[in-house]
């Protein structure tokens, strides 16, 4: 290889390499800069957060909560004597099915709402915690 | 390039001398001359020895000099920079909290004491304009200000004066709408207490500077500047509010001047409510007045009464070895050391272990103690925590007042509960083992881990607590406390109607009543206290003021409300609605009389 050649091709790396480094750091300070923004974003969503939550914890203070069911709804605290267990509540009597003609209907159970999971719902809900999902029965124990 | 070069130095002909090459053969390689070289002897061709030597290390140091940067080029280029790419990772700004002291919330997470971004608002006094008009338009806008002070500050001159601190964004973004030179901003942080009053005994309370002078806030002051994660308390606000609500309604109704409410889980000792009345706001401390400051909860200490008579009991079975069923001489009242001992609900016959508890007899209570003795009687209640400062994570931590020496009269005293003062929070907690199977657990106001109870410390046989129990019932099946009954949760207790100690001896008319109850007394989970300072007869109470009539009812009103919410399930059977109710209810309402079985 003449020495001309080898020059021409050192020459062309080196050229190649400057252009690369050359994008490479304007693709850099442009990351950067998409950083910075993101950062700022996620700072003040973080500062937001923060100050919902204790705005949140001030809105269920139960004190006010108190006062304002006492205002606008009819509800009084869940007392000993509304609480039981699922147990205890008596199947659903089969329904006198008869059409106008006395004859025998097939049985059709009205299908109320169900509370889902009833095991992992608290007796009153935890400021701040998702209300029980309410959702059709798929089935209801109906006696036999 | 170097390959070249050696590759030249080998095709180069053998030496000719000048001349020699007219006589090569035709066809021969062309031969070249030698080249004239000068000729270096000596020192001359040492010189130019050393100038090509050093000129072939500062090559080689060039050369790897370039390999390194190569080197470093492909690895941050093509092998991902290694390390730099992991720090870059590292480093994130996420990790930084928003504020620089850490919130306080309750057992479930909710926000009990947080820090909120604010800003002082200064003046560059040198910038300002026109003092007056800045003052006026400043004033619009923070109506809180006074117009004189604002213009003097903001006509001083100086190049730094507050005008005012703690300004929320809204009013920041007000003030800066003004757009006025001369008003400057300072980043600020302040403590706020969303929940108001409703911990405020167990929070404390911050200065100016946030820095933490009462309660948790003080226990825990570098902690919470030091660590960001939130300081999680054993407190329920439902439970604490539901405690609240009942015993601010007590001490209103009964006029009292003061009341403490506590609701203690045996199996870990975490207070799940703790309520001194009067309380304060967190953020108006230094404004609210000494007595609405003083915790009585964990500091002030009071001579208990007759709920004492529990532990009396416990000391009976567990040291003295007696049985419900022995009976003690409660047929004259007892005299000692110049005092008489009288019963308030005098039987005046032989009464049993169990009889002196539920007819809260002070003269059988006495004999029983002193059968057992006085020092085996200190040991007993040293062993449940009562003659040693209370351990709470507060800085209010009360230290019980007891005799020194230890005299008969006062173990008589001590059996109904006059001669040893502790706070309420040493009640309950001596009260715990005697319902939980025995173990103590010193009280806390940290969440415990619910799989891993701290280890409780023996105090009591099994035997013992177990009977302590069923004595417990009985107080409020039979005896005092029946007005702290509620259907379903088996409630058990002792009455408490202290005399308040005057100039001299005992004010017969200043009562503190309380009650101690633990429930479900098949599994008791939760102690109950309530006591309440100087409350009035009334209407309704006859007229009496004793615990029976205010403190019982108290803590039945508390059970009602906390139990559901703590998920204690009722027992036995339930105040039953009738099979319609319950089937409207299955059926969502409405539906429901179109479902109705036929009777």
């Amino acid at each position: 290889m003449t020495i001309r050649g080898t020059a021409a091709l050192w020459g062309v790396l080196a050229v190649a390499a400057a252009t690369g480094l050359f994008l490479l750091k304007y693709e850099v300070i442009a990351l950067e800069g998409k950083l910075e923004r993101v950062t700022e974003d996620i700072e003040a969503d973080r500062r937001a957060i923060h100050v919902l939550r204790a705005e949140w914890s001030y809105l269920n203070e139960p004190d006010a909560l108190d006062r304002l069911v006492g205002r606008h709804l009819d509800l009084v605290p869940v007392g000993p004597e509304r609480m039981t267990v699922l147990d205890a509540i008596p199947l659903r009597p089969r329904p006198p099915a008869v059409d106008q003609a006395g004859a025998a209907l097939p049985f059709d159970p009205v299908r109320p709402p169900r509370v889902l999971y009833p095991g992992t719902t608290h007796a009153i809900p935890l400021p701040g915690e998702k209300p029980t999902v309410l959702a059709d029965a798929a089935t209801m124990r109906t006696e036999p | 390039m170097i390959p070249t070069l050696f590759r030249r130095q080998k095709d180069r002909a053998p030496f000719l001398y000048p001349g020699a090459e007219i006589g090569a053969l035709p066809g021969d390689r062309p031969r070249q001359p030698a080249r004239v070289q000068l000729s270096v002897e000596g020192q001359a061709k040492a010189a130019v020895e050393v100038g090509r030597n050093r000129l072939a290390i500062t090559a080689a140091m060039f050369a790897i000099a370039f390999c390194v940067i190569a080197g470093r080029l492909v690895d941050l280029m093509a092998l991902n920079g290694g390390e730099a790419a992991a720090r870059a990772a590292q480093a994130g700004p996420v990790a930084e909290a928003v504020v620089h002291r850490a919130d306080i919330v309750d057992r479930n997470g909710v926000v009990l004491a947080t820090n909120l971004p604010t800003a002082h608002l200064y003046a560059d006094a040198q910038a300002v304009l026109d003092p007056d008009e800045a003052a006026r338009r400043l004033l619009d806008v923070l109506p809180d200000l006074d117009y004189a002070t604002t213009r003097k500050r903001l006509a001083s001159g100086r190049r730094f004066i507050y005008l005012r601190r703690h300004l929320t964004p809204t009013q920041q973004d007000a003030v800066l709408r003004l757009g006025l030179p001369g008003l400057e901003f300072e980043p600020a942080e302040r403590r706020v207490y969303p929940q108001g009053h409703l911990a405020a005994h167990v929070l404390g309370a911050t200065d100016v500077d946030n820095r933490g002078i009462a309660g948790i806030e003080r226990a825990f002051h570098d902690r919470l500047n030091a660590d960001m994660r939130p300081v999680r308390l054993s407190l329920d606000v439902r439970v604490q509010h539901a405690v609240r609500d009942v015993l601010a309604e007590a001490v209103d109704r009964f006029s009292a001047i003061a009341g403490v409410g506590l609701v203690m889980d045996v199996k870990t000792g975490e207070l799940l409510a703790m309520v001194s009345l009067p309380d304060y706001a967190p953020e108006a401390y230094g404004h609210a007045p000494a007595d609405a400051r003083f915790n009585r909860a964990t500091l002030g200490v009071y001579e208990m009464g007759s709920t004492f008579k529990l532990l009396n009991t416990a000391l009976g079975m567990e040291v003295g070895g007696f049985r419900p069923t022995d009976g003690f001489d409660a047929t004259k009242p007892l005299r000692m050391a110049g005092f008489t001992i009288n019963d308030y609900h005098a039987e005046a016959r032989w009464l049993t272990v169990a009889e002196i508890l539920v007819h809260s007899s002070n003269i059988g209570s006495a004999q029983m103690a002193l059968k057992v003795g006085g020092p085996a009687q200190k040991a007993f209640l040293d062993r449940l925590g009562l003659l040693s400062p209370l351990s709470i994570e507060l800085p209010e931590a009360g230290a019980p007042l007891y005799p020194e020496p230890w005299r008969p009269i006062n173990t008589v005293t001590i059996s109904y509960g006059h001669g040893v003062a502790v706070t309420p929070v040493h009640l309950a907690n001596a009260i715990a083992p005697l319902v939980n199977g025995g173990e103590y657990r010193p009280a806390t106001l940290l969440r415990q881990d619910p799989d891993a109870p701290p280890p409780g410390r023996r105090v009591l046989a099994p035997a013992t607590a177990q009977a302590m129990r069923g004595l417990m019932r009985m107080v409020v099946t039979e005896g005092t406390g029946g007005k702290a009954d509620v259907p379903g949760y088996l409630v058990g207790g002792k009455t408490g109607t202290a005399e308040k100690s005057g100039d001299g001896g005992y004010r017969r008319k200043a009562l503190m009543p309380s009650f101690v109850a633990a429930f479900p007394m098949d599994n008791p989970r939760y102690v109950v206290l309530a006591m309440l300072d100087e409350p009035q007869g009334i209407k309704e109470t006859h007229g009496f003021a004793t615990a029976g009539w205010n403190a019982a009812p108290t803590v039945g009103a508390i059970i009602a409300r906390v139990a559901p919410i703590l998920g204690v399930r009722p027992r036995g059977p339930a105040p039953d609605p009738t099979t319609e109710v319950r089937l409207a209810t299955a059926a969502g309402g409405g539906t429901g009389g179109r479902d109705r079985a036929p009777q």
